[in-house]
């Protein structure tokens, strides 16, 4: 039989990562815990696993190495070995390096250098000679005779015989297999009267004639698993020489053959009882793997089914304008029911997320010689695994930023009056449909005046701004900026924090700070919990549908006309309770065809709030509230600035899903509108998509015009220049 | 009527082999990811064979075969444990536990072939 291991080696590295993370995490709290017995055991258990599993799979460096580590985990879990700082480490960067062999098993890459380097270390720590290779087991080599041979075997299985589960007859079958049972006589000498016998023993024994091409210790592995009471002689028969007679007194099996002895090592002290921390059952977990694709689809499948039950109830309610489908509101709430649910499955905790940082914040403050606390909390929040696993890298940025530049060196820390131990904490939570997160140091802090003076310099503010708190701290997310006074080769290159804020924004999430100098700094990234659906605002304008997500809504107002001015050079603004907002027409901005609505007291502004700025865009309709499925304009057609996505409402249209926070972005680059709204509507304003360029494909999915006359949407700072021109006009 | 095997390892890579060896070999296989997963699995199920690991959590492999051989369904079924080189004194507390064999890591499924057949026909 051929089975082939190649598809259980991807199941193995999988595994083999998993264990890894839970070694480093075991590792790590190792260091504050040295003598817990059950991470000892834990983390041996995760070695030795993917010890046996990588030999198994051929995967021999790795097997190689964790051999090695093991040895030395076994070790320190007996209790033969302390587990000091140094010792510590050293299991740490042997983690790192079997973590790297992986990689490079899976990606059939270089192994890393490393390797060597730890793997000496690694034997030294085990009191080894460096260069001491562990005895390969000796392999016997079977050299089968060619003539067939004949045997006298003497088979006495001890009367627990069966409780070890062991059946004497197919002991016979097998050693008929290996030649020809000629003779197999019963010797019932031991059999008692019934009453006197115990059922579950074994009182029968066998004389057994055998011919067969095998050697001796051929036929004595058939005893392999016997116990120590079952006698198994095996005689040669040799015509010439005499044959000797059968002992009369039992020989115990001992003559284990050699093929058990195999790489068996005199156990130098039995292994020390472990304690088993009696813990109270936990409940195991029952789950089943899951192809990401198949995922992915599922969930997409059902968001098509959401769209598709609104469009049902679209066309009852356009038919039967008064009456109500009892029918299609409990599909309704099924396939609501459905989608949440579906959306579930790809919910996992940020816990992993957030223990990589754990490592980090650890190897760089020990670089950076500062003493440095690091906590969590709410590691067990669920996020949508597409989020989780794009959040990482950010999250790494902010927590290097905190080490390298918020935590000040112990000594600075004494003389600020502050406790030596800086500390830096990971915080998640949902809040209102949002999943949060937040990472704050008590370290130095955001240095106002540093910022300014940064800003100065490259021209972001001129010399008598007056900014904000908000709008200070909001600066460092600008490209290139850094206040660090020197680029160390860890932060201050000044390219991460817009970095940052892209790829957060990128999850539709937004990013701010708050900040007081001396005492600390607070990073609160906010991020749907999902990307597949959103609770959406439907705004008419013109003709145009549109989708304002609701969390950036914050109310929607009928101004009166005195309400709205012109500020020159700035363009309109409307006065809401005292507070001064930019207003932003959205035919304007987007130049949509069709004559602008000039605004008078009919018309409705949506006020939307967009880190901490507001603004108002002006509507012509508030057509509804609903939970949309967002569909990704990128994949189906392009990337669009402005735009986070596009849906499909219940009535067949498309909507396109506003970006409001690029919206603030456009409108920031745009400083005048002129004193004349119509002055957007010339025919030199770019044109933008409109939903009605988009033709259709047969199966509804929209597709680009063969000819490219439509043209394509401008890159976003092209679009604010050419905004800028065609305003500067 | 086929025969039943329980394959019981923490490490799904080896616990998927195994498996998929044994159905190959015509057995219906029961899966436990540890110990106390295993007994939940099976009790009053018909058993043929089991093959377990020694090192899980929750309950590791001596202590399954402990159980199994207290309860009168299973105390005269094949127990195969796979241990690795470095455990020869489980070899000893196997046996005295009540485990049938053993199958050495690292095994491919031919070697694992060749100890069933040993122990179940």
């Amino acid at each position: 039989m051929n089975i082939d291991l190649n598809k259980f080696r991807e199941t193995f590295f999988v595994e083999a990562e998993e264990h890894l993370e839970t070694m480093e995490s075991a590792l790590l709290t190792l260091e504050t815990t040295p003598d817990d017995p059950e991470l000892l055991n834990q983390i041996f258990r995760a070695a030795h696993t993917i010890k046996g599993a990588s030999s198994t799979f051929g995967v021999e460096e790795v097997s190689r190495f964790t051999h090695v580590l093991e040895n030395l985990l076994d070790r320190l879990r007996a209790g033969e070995l302390t587990a000091t700082p140094d010792l510590l480490e050293l299991l740490l960067n042997a983690t790192d390096v079997l973590t790297a062999l992986i990689e490079a098993e899976k990606n059939q890459t270089d192994l890393p250098e490393e390797k060597e380097d730890v793997l000496q270390r690694l034997k030294i720590a085990n009191g080894m000679d460096a260069d001491h290779q562990e005895d390969e087991a000796a392999v016997e080599s079977d050299a089968a005779p060619t003539d067939s041979l004949e045997y006298r075997i003497k088979f006495v299985p001890s009367e627990n015989f069966f409780r070890f589960g062991l059946n004497p007859l197919l002991v016979i079958e097998e050693i008929d297999e290996l030649g020809e049972v000629t003779a197999c006589i019963p010797d019932l000498r031991q059999l008692k009267p019934f009453p006197a016998m115990n059922a579950e023993s074994c009182y029968v024994a066998w004389n057994i004639e055998f011919e067969g091409a095998v050697s001796k210790d051929k036929l004595l592995e058939v005893a392999m698993f016997f116990d120590e009471e079952t006698v198994f002689d095996v005689t040669p028969v040799n015509p010439p020489a005499p044959e000797p007679q059968t002992d009369p007194e039992p020989q115990p099996a001992a003559a284990a053959p050699p093929a058990a002895a195999q790489g068996e090592e005199a156990a130098a002290a039995p292994p020390a009882a472990a304690p088993k921390a009696k813990k109270a059952p936990v409940k195991v977990k029952d789950s089943v793997r899951v192809d990401r694709e198949r995922l992915d689809n599922l969930i997409n499948q059902i968001g098509e089914l959401v769209i598709g039950t609104s469009m049902v109830e679209q066309e009852w309610y356009r038919d039967n304008q008064h009456a109500e489908s009892a029918a299609l509101n409990q599909l309704g709430k099924i396939v609501r029911d459905l989608q949440e649910m579906s959306l579930s499955l790809r919910m996992v905790p940020i816990a992993a997320t957030f223990q990589k940082m754990a490592r980090l914040v650890r190897d760089l403050g020990k670089k950076l010689d500062k003493k440095i606390r690091f906590e969590t909390e709410g590691e067990k929040s669920e996020l949508d695994k597409t989020v989780v696993d794009k959040i990482g890298d950010p999250l790494l940025h902010m927590v290097r930023n905190s080490v390298d530049h918020g935590i000040e060196t112990a000594e600075e820390r004494l003389a600020a009056g502050k406790p030596e131990e800086g500390r830096v904490c990971l915080r998640a939570f949902h809040q209102g449909g949002n999943f949060i997160i937040q990472i704050e140091d008590d370290g130095r802090g955001l240095n106002r005046e540093k910022i300014f003076a940064k800003a100065l310099e490259r021209g972001l503010v001129s010399e008598g701004d007056k900014l904000s708190d908000e709008e200070i701290n909001g600066l460092i997310f600008q490209p290139g900026f850094s206040t660090a006074a020197a680029i160390t080769d860890v932060s201050g290159r000044g390219v991460g924090m817009d970095v940052v804020r892209r790829n957060v924004e990128a999850l539709q999430g937004s990013i701010s700070v708050q900040s007081t100098t001396g005492k600390g700094t607070l990073v609160t990234i906010r991020l749907p919990l999902t990307l597949a659906i959103l609770d959406g605002l439907i705004i008419r304008s013109n003709q145009q549908v549109y989708v304002i997500p609701l969390l950036s809504v914050v109310e929607s107002i009928c101004p009166s006309k005195k309400d709205i001015k012109k500020i020159l050079g700035k363009g309109e603004v409307i006065q809401l309770r005292g507070e001064v907002v930019p207003l932003l027409r959205l035919n304007s901005l987007l130049a949509v065809r069709g004559e602008p609505v000039p605004v008078d007291t009919n018309s409705l502004l949506v006020i939307v709030e967009d880190q901490g700025r507001k603004f108002a865009i002006s509507v012509d309709e508030l057509v509804g509230q609903q939970q949309v499925v967002i569909k990704n304009l990128e994949t189906n057609f392009q990337k669009v600035p402005g735009m986070a996505g596009a849906t499909i409402l219940g009535d067949g249209r498309v909507a396109l899903i506003l970006d409001v926070n690029c919206l603030g972005t456009l409108k920031a680059s745009t400083p005048s509108h002129g004193n004349n709204a119509d002055a957007e509507t010339n025919g030199t304003a770019p044109k933008l998509i409109n939903q009605s360029d988009i033709p259709e494909t047969s199966d509804g999915s929209p597709k680009p015009a063969e000819d490219g006359s439509n043209s394509v949407a401008p890159a976003a700072s092209d679009l604010s220049s050419d905004l800028q021109k065609e305003t500067n006009q | 009527m086929s025969k039943t095997v329980l394959v019981v390892d923490d490490s799904t890579s080896m616990r998927q082999m195994v498996s998929y060896t044994m159905e190959e070999l015509g057995f219906d296989v029961i899966e436990g990811v540890d110990g106390q997963d295993a007994l939940g699995k099976v009790s009053g199920q018909k058993l043929d064979l089991v093959i377990t690991d020694l090192n899980m959590p929750n309950m590791d492999g001596m202590t399954l075969i402990r159980n199994l051989r207290a309860e009168d369904s299973y105390r005269f079924i094949p127990i195969l444990m796979l241990t690795t080189e470095s455990q020869a004194e489980k070899k000893q507390e196997g046996r005295e536990a009540g485990a049938t064999g053993w199958i050495v890591k690292p095994f491919d499924p031919e070697q694992l072939t060749k100890v069933v057949n040993k122990v179940v026909r």
